[in-house]
């Protein structure tokens, strides 16, 4: 550093408000000409007498313009250019070659090594300072792109922060108070970091299972922002008992006020009850019902929601019965419209034909849809949200509480376990039914069906006694030993009581049944032993088999009486009448 | 020009024609076309050499006919190729707009 500043001639009048040039000249008559000159043009200079030194003090000092000389010992000009370019980075630093013009090899040299500009020697000063405010025109060109840049890629980066937390907003709001059904089950991907697809599902207080799938106009933040009303109001219907249509209805009213006229939701929604679903399509692509042996389409009939001010009442959802069917498909647009690399859709055949082949699982058809989105997009960028919901029918029916659902009022559920077994006051559990207008002796008969079925589950199911025991006195006394000894013992687990209350016909308000379940979560009896045990239709069937005291007293109380085949669930069924006068 | 726009004076009639992928690219293309129309009674839109069409440009359909309707002028989509027909029976545009 020492002898750089020893070389350097200084000069009072300097002002420096052009930047600091570096002459890069190993005749020293040269680079005093030109430091002379560059300082009259409102420049500090440094000066280096060959290209190592050059490259030394262009990493320790901040330069603005490069003057190179060609020929110079140790490193000459080409070398110290590309050193010194790549040194820069973004920023640019040009670099000016002082060679004699008519040398054209050197000129081609002087550009390919990263020169800008060339001056010619010898030097006149006209033409350096038109060289040098060309120049600056581009260096400013340059800063001005770069500082672009930056604050560019800054926003972006913002932005993506941005998105980032409102996306983890939004799940929360969609998700907040949320059980997606174990019949449920969906594949989805995003064109962007929001999703303008939008999968929503609960299970309704009477056992049904709402689906809603929708789809609005484009994608990222401005497609998925109408999501958080939407998925609003599909719980608020969901808790106030609303139907389909009523629910369409609210969703119609509320993004045709929201949204702009350009902006709508396609959707697809499907309540699945006993036997049957209720189905709306409007704008979205057609749904596939899956039997063993073919594939149904169901398709759109509607407009999207948002579009008109109201709902027509002729809009409302079809009943479609699934009797035999295996499992549905919900699918929106982008799902057909994916592209490959070469701009080919993967339409919708290719869609039904995996449905129509994948009738092993459900998650197999997922999977497989999956496999084939993957296979046809391959590196291609997608350019809209896809989605596919799939809903397993024979799940659904196996979950299916009640037995009388459609006057569906009411449902209590308790989960009995650990201490609680060994002492249970089951019948406050059965209290609410006094309003609807059971006896004290329908209480009493519908406390005892249910420690009737409590017992059993807990004896046989959880603790496995065996009541054949109880033949004789001795047995008697034996199986009730062990009982208290397997309860002191703190039984794993638990037996469930479902109290479903429903009104028998719409018309028949004072009619009431009570559905009582009761599940143990043991391994059940073997139901070949037991076979003949299905059912207890008749009133006062005596049973067949050993331990059936409980069982036929349960059966003689009740309307009906079933066990599940793994014996380890029963269903009881209890009616009454209301005196008019009361209810 | 993907998008381009007469009207006939005579026949009170404005015509829009689109060429190629009709989606959010052209929205202001689409836009220019017809914000200037006000005194014509119909509206046509020709998408016969429309090769693609996406949601996107179904709301730009339903906010050309605000515009018309603003103007007591009515749409009608003239004919879109078996693709683009697909994606309008679908949306279920038949019920909006005259397709023939």
């Amino acid at each position: 550093m020492r002898d750089l500043h020893e070389q350097r001639v200084v000069i009072p009048d300097t002002s420096g408000r052009r930047g600091l040039a570096l002459v890069v000249d190993d005749e020293p008559a040269n680079r005093l000409l030109l430091e002379m000159m560059l300082r009259r043009e409102g420049y500090e200079v440094i000066t280096a007498e060959n290209g190592v030194r050059a490259t030394e003090v262009f990493v320790s000092r901040q330069i603005d313009i490069v003057f190179m000389d060609v020929m110079m010992p140790e490193m000459d000009g080409y070398e110290a250019t590309r050193q010194i370019k790549s040194l820069c980075g973004d920023t640019f630093v040009p670099v000016i070659f002082l060679t004699a013009l008519r040398d054209t090899d050197a000129i081609v040299r002087a550009i390919a090594a990263g020169g800008d500009d060339l001056l010619g020697k010898p030097f006149n000063f006209a033409v350096l300072k038109a060289r040098i405010q060309a120049m600056e025109r581009v260096r400013d060109l340059y800063r001005a792109v770069a500082d672009k840049h930056a604050s560019l890629s800054m926003m972006h980066q913002q932005v993506i922060q941005d998105q980032a937390f409102a996306e983890q907003i939004f799940q929360r709001v969609l998700t907040e108070g949320c059980q997606t059904p174990a019949c449920v089950s969906f594949l989805q991907k995003s064109a962007d970091t929001f999703c303008g697809d939008l999968v929503l599902s609960a299970i309704l207080p009477s056992g049904q299972v709402r689906i809603l799938v929708a789809d609005f106009t484009g994608h990222g933040l401005a497609a998925a922002v109408g999501s958080i009303p939407v998925a609003d109001e599909f719980k608020r219907a969901n808790e106030a008992g609303l139907d389909d249509f009523k629910l369409l209805h609210s969703l119609n009213d509320r993004l045709y006020k929201l949204l702009p006229a350009d902006v709508f939701m396609a959707a697809c929604l499907i309540t699945l009850e006993e036997g049957s679903f209720s189905y709306w399509n409007g704008g979205m692509p057609a749904s596939f019902l899956q039997f063993s042996d073919r594939v149904e389409e169901l398709s759109s009939k509607h407009l999207a929601l948002g579009i008109l001010p109201s709902l027509s009442d002729t809009e409302r959802p079809e009943n479609v019965s699934y009797e035999g069917g295996q499992a549905i498909l919900i699918v929106t647009d982008g799902l057909g419209e994916a592209c490959d690399e070469s701009g080919r859709r993967l339409g919708d055949r290719p869609v039904k034909s995996c449905v129509r082949m994948a009738t092993h699982s459900v998650s197999s058809m997922l999977e497989s849809v999956n496999e084939m989105v993957e296979a046809h997009v391959g590196k291609a960028l997608l350019r809209d949200d896809l989605t596919a919901v799939a809903v397993d029918i024979k799940c659904f029916v196996k979950q299916l509480p009640g037995m009388c659902k459609p006057d569906f009022i009411k449902r209590v559920t308790v989960e009995v376990f650990g201490r609680q077994l060994i002492q249970s006051d089951l019948r406050c559990h059965l209290n609410f039914v006094s309003d609807f207008g059971a006896s004290p002796a329908d209480l009493v008969a519908m406390e005892t069906v249910t420690t009737e079925l409590f017992n059993n589950a807990l004896e046989h199911g959880l603790l496995g006694l065996d009541s054949r025991l109880k033949h004789d006195p001795d047995g008697f006394d034996a199986y009730y030993k062990m009982r208290g000894e397997a309860l002191s013992n703190n039984p794993l687990g638990h037996v469930l009581l479902v109290f479903s209350l429903c009104r028998v016909k719409p018309d028949s308000a004072g009619k009431y049944t009570l559905e009582i379940r009761v599940t143990d979560s043991g391994s059940g009896f073997q139901s070949d032993k037991w076979l003949g045990w299905g059912s207890y239709s008749n009133l006062g069937t005596v049973a067949p088999v050993p331990w059936g005291r409980g069982i036929s007293l349960v059966a003689g109380l009740c309307d009906k009486l079933e066990y599940n085949t793994f014996g380890n669930e029963a269903t009881a069924l209890y009616s009454w009448l209301v005196d008019p006068g009361i209810s | 020009m993907t998008v381009r726009s007469t009207i006939d004076d005579k026949k009170s009639t404005a015509l829009i024609q689109i060429r190629g992928r009709f989606d959010f690219s052209i929205h202001k293309a689409f836009r220019d076309a017809y914000k200037n129309i006000s005194t014509v009674r119909k509206v046509i839109v020709d998408l016969s050499e429309v090769e693609y069409m996406d949601s996107a440009a179904l709301g730009m359909l339903l906010l050309l006919r605000e515009h018309a309707h603003l103007h007591s002028a009515s749409v009608t989509l003239r004919a879109p190729r078996a693709d683009v027909s697909r994606v309008l029976e679908i949306a279920n545009f038949g019920r909006l707009f005259e397709i023939v």
